[in-house]
């Protein structure tokens, strides 16, 4: 290295030792520690869940002209009821699908299941309305490959149920896969010589610890199916939920529907989750006996059938409908000769590398201030820093955002915001930060939790400063699970449309933006080509993430 | 040098009193054992000294300083957690070097002071294996070898041998009594194993239900226990139940249960017709002439001692120690009848437990 270079890194190492000793010396400050606890709070509060509730809260009153009008009153209910049945079935759908497959990953040692298991987050980089848009290419439009889909099924009901199934599946089989992995294998192994076969073992040991898990998938694929809007209207053809009638209404200008079904369906799907984590956790399957048909269904035939099935699926009704669209226009893509123009820049190429840069800013700085606020937020509730009851509270009220539609999210916060003046892109990095808000708790409470406190307290004792323990042993220890915190936020806000168009007209995101060519005939390929690059950038972008951390983690400790 | 002082420390976790207005003062240098049975906030005094838990009320000095609030890391006190607490994501090198980095030192430097204190644990060709890759004897010494490397001369030991197996934890003990003096450490050790405070401890430190029992060197707690809780925890002891028949100077008569008279020794005052009760530790027990006669009822062999278990009418239990030189000269056969007697000045006369003597020693 020439003598320059070097000792500009070492003033670099210099200026960044500095930094962090100065922060060591902070973070030793208890007031320090309690004010951050503090901002993440007001943080909380003043710009996740009081926006995203009271933007609708204010325009309360509106709501009474529903209730007055019996045709509104039924048509709301009606669209709330489909809701709720259809994330009924997409959770219940998604847990039985993706046991098997997550089982696979957990438990078998195949050489291929690598490719298996990172093909399982394939879809989640693929913007969830590109998915919509691929759902329908597939299951219902004549294409040069019509013949891989079922094009005989018009867009309803079957069709939200299979975008829903797609793009909440990778979610749960990442969450039953990371917790059966957690699960020793030594339990099963215990009610194996103790005579159990495996079907029985599954049935009474390892489902009932992994309880936790499955709770988990299912909420989140409930909330998930309840909550997304963008993609679903695209494929929603006469078919109406909650979202579909708040964003018709929304573009009819009309705002008391969109109060009173946003209203429903927060208070329900509150009711319907709290009542899922209670009993849910009550609920206790009998133990009886092992029947005979266990046996059987642990044949090794049986198992081959079942693991096969799994797969298939997983291939079929998710992995492919996330790259379809991207098959089916590449003929057109390769004649046109799209693919080289991308890189020109010229006409409609800048607007799309302008949005794509929209989007990476904001998603950066969306997860960038998700992390500052919601680790303090995580260790407050793991840690119990402010007491038991405040941990309960805020444990329960961080999830809150994750059920609201995010078409309704979008303009409860543009109503609440809105009066302020504040520039298109803060309120889109505001959306973003609700949305993700949730998420990224959930993960800090997980990582926190999974690390024992008499490592922390060892740390302490050696005379490691807060801020010194957190960086050389909590996080490079939690390093995974933090990592894909981050990436689920990253790619969340990068894949979000729902709430961003509600919010902004002007400032537009890659996402956005490949809806409005979506929707214009004529621009249906340069779509297909602008998805492809997404993905690859996406790709790209997760390897690199990667890298850095892998290096930094090392680097820091 | 550190002395620990703490004064009137009192602890709450909800409902339950974890400590009660502790006052303790623990000299420079001196090997403490803080002995008790579980749940009596042995863990969370020793936690208080550490600064990981803040005490509801009282102070906490270490040499002549108030650290109450004082932050974990700025105490110079380590604390070895009973798990040992091993960073699994580090070397055993980087484990011991984590201390040092804490405190400033270049990577360079702590590398060289973990290696050095590597050495004196006698672990320096593993300074390069990671703690899951060391038996549990070897992961004890990195932990004891992370601790040392601070410079801290403060050492607070949670229960530091409880995860050794028996031979083991004898070698470790050993080990643990020479590094402590050679370095002259000021130690604060906590354990529910009698044997190790009793064979360690400069000074011993009974505790229960929050509060300090006694306090003394473990030839005054053994020898001169100061209720029936301390000759029960500490030592092997026969408890006997009776009522005050005689007080004649420092001689006082007991009347037993079924009607056996003994006698003891004690400056408390007794009166006449108070209930008592007589503690003799078992090895000071007499076989083979007294007063008392007793049917051998069991025999347990145990090497070095063997415990014979003795039979008084209406099913008085006493049991006896004898040594192995004894145990192999005479014939003890079961259902054989003894003479047993219970020497004055070797019974210790306590005053009845509010709680009777079920309520004070099962209790633990």
């Amino acid at each position: 290295m020439p003598a320059v270079e070097a000792e500009k890194t070492s003033r670099f190492r210099g200026i960044g030792r500095r930094v962090i000793s100065r922060l060591d010396k902070l973070s030793e400050e208890k007031t320090v520690a309690y004010s951050l606890y503090l901002a993440s709070i007001v943080f909380f509060l003043g710009i996740i869940l009081l926006p995203s509730l009271l933007g609708i809260l204010l325009k309360l009153d509106t709501a009474m002209n529903v209730v007055t009008n019996p045709e509104l009153l039924n048509r709301s209910f009606s669209a709330v009821f489909s809701s709720i049945i259809m994330a009924g079935i997409v959770s219940a759908l998604d847990v039985a699908a993706g046991l098997p497959l997550a089982w696979i990953i957990a438990r078998k040692k195949y050489r291929w299941l690598n490719i298996v298991d990172s093909l399982v987050d394939f879809p989640l980089i693929v913007p969830t309305v590109i998915l919509g848009y691929s759902t329908l290419l597939l299951w219902c439009e004549e294409t040069p490959f019509s013949i891989i889909g079922f094009t005989g099924v018009s867009p309803g009901f079957i069709t939200v149920l299979l975008l829903h199934f797609a793009f909440s599946y990778p979610v749960v089989v990442r969450i039953l896969a990371g917790k059966l992995m957690d699960i020793e294998a030594t339990y099963e192994a215990a009610a194996r010589t103790l005579g159990a076969c495996p079907f029985t073992t599954a049935r009474t040991i390892t489902i009932p610890m992994l309880k936790s898990g499955i709770i988990a998938s299912l909420i989140l694929s409930f909330a998930r199916s309840l909550s997304e809007t963008g993609a679903t209207i695209m494929v929603a053809g006469s078919f109406e939920n909650g979202p579909v009638f708040i964003k018709k209404s929304i573009d009819a200008g009309l705002v008391p529907p969109m109060v009173f079904v946003s209203l429903v369906l927060i208070v329900l799907s509150i009711l319907i989750l709290a009542g899922l984590r209670l009993f849910g956790f009550k609920f206790r399957m009998p133990f009886r006996k092992a029947y005979r048909i266990e046996a059987a269904l642990s044949r090794e035939g049986v198992t081959r059938v079942r693991d096969l099935s799994a797969i298939i699926i997983f291939l079929f009704l998710v992995l492919l409908p996330a790259c379809f669209m991207v098959l089916a226009r590449m003929p057109l893509m390769l004649s046109y000769g799209l693919l080289g123009e991308i890189f020109t820049l010229r006409g409609a190429w800048s607007t799309y590398w302008i949005s794509v840069l929209n989007s990476y800013v904001i998603a950066l700085l969306t997860t960038l201030i998700n992390v500052v606020f919601s680790l303090p937020t995580a260790v407050i509730i793991t840690r119990r820093k402010l007491g038991g009851l405040v941990s309960r509270l805020l444990e329960a009220l961080s999830t809150t955002s994750i059920i609201m539609p995010s078409v309704a999210l979008g303009v409860s916060l543009s109503l609440f915001w809105g009066a302020s003046g504040i520039s298109d892109f803060i309120l889109v990095l505001l959306a973003h930060l609700c949305i993700t808000y949730p998420y990224m708790v959930a993960t800090m409470v997980s990582v926190l939790e999974d690390i024992p406190v008499e490592l922390e307290e060892a740390g302490r004792t050696l005379g490691g400063t807060p801020f010194k323990v957190f960086r050389s042993i909590v996080l490079p220890i939690a390093k995974y699970s933090f990592l894909s915190g981050v990436i689920l936020t990253f790619t969340r806000s990068v894949n979000e449309t729902g709430a961003t168009l509600a919010v902004s007209k002007t400032f537009k995101t890659v996402s956005v933006l490949l809806v409005e060519w979506v929707k214009s005939p004529d621009m249906r390929v340069e779509a297909g080509a602008g998805t492809l690059v997404l993905m690859f950038l996406s790709i790209i972008l997760l390897v690199i993430f990667r890298y850095i951390y892998t290096k930094g983690g090392g680097g820091l400790a | 040098m550190p002395k620990v002082v703490l004064e009137r420390v009192s602890k709450r976790f909800g409902r339950i009193t974890a400590l009660d207005e502790i006052d303790l003062t623990l000299d420079d240098g001196e090997y403490s054992c803080i002995l008790g049975p579980t749940g009596s906030g042995k863990t969370t005094l020793l936690k208080i000294i550490a600064g990981l838990v803040e005490p509801d009320s009282g102070d906490v000095y270490i040499d002549g300083k108030r650290v109450t609030g004082t932050p974990a890391e700025k105490r110079n006190a380590v604390y070895m957690h009973q798990n040992y607490a091993l960073f699994p994501h580090l070397t055993v090198s980087q484990n011991i070097s984590f201390g040092l980095t804490a405190r400033g030192f270049e990577e360079e430097a702590a590398r060289r002071k973990a290696s050095e204190v590597l050495e004196i644990v006698k672990l320096g060709e593993w300074a390069n294996a990671y703690p899951r890759e060391l038996s549990g004897g070897m992961q004890q010494r990195v932990a004891l070898a992370r601790c040392l490397a601070t410079g801290a001369r403060l050492l607070l030991l949670d229960e530091p041998l409880g995860a050794l197996d028996a031979r083991l934890r004898l070698e470790v003990r050993g080990e643990l009594s020479r590094i402590a003096e050679e370095l002259n450490l000021t130690v604060i050790h906590v354990t529910h194993d009698q044997s190790e405070a009793l064979s360690l401890a400069d000074r011993l430190i009974l505790m229960r239900n929050g509060r300090i029992v006694q306090t003394g060197s473990p030839e005054e707690v053994y020898f001169k226990p100061n209720s029936v809780f301390s000759a029960y925890f500490v030592g092997e002891s026969v408890f006997l139940e009776g009522i005050v028949r005689r007080v004649d100077g420092r001689v006082v008569t007991l009347e037993l249960r079924n009607g056996t008279i003994i006698e003891a020794l004690s400056g408390d005052g007794f009166n006449r017709g108070e209930l008592a009760v007589a503690a003799v530790r078992c090895e000071d027990i007499k076989v083979g002439g007294g007063p008392l006669t007793a049917r051998l009822k069991e025999i347990n062999f145990l090497g070095s001692f063997s415990k014979l278990v003795f039979e008084l009418p209406e099913g008085l239990k006493i049991t006896a120690n004898i040594p192995l030189s004894r145990f192999i000269e005479e014939e003890f056969r079961i259902g054989a009848s003894f003479q047993l007697s219970i020497p004055r000045e070797r019974t210790r006369l306590f005053k009845q437990p509010p709680m009777g003597l079920a309520g004070e020693i099962e209790a633990v």
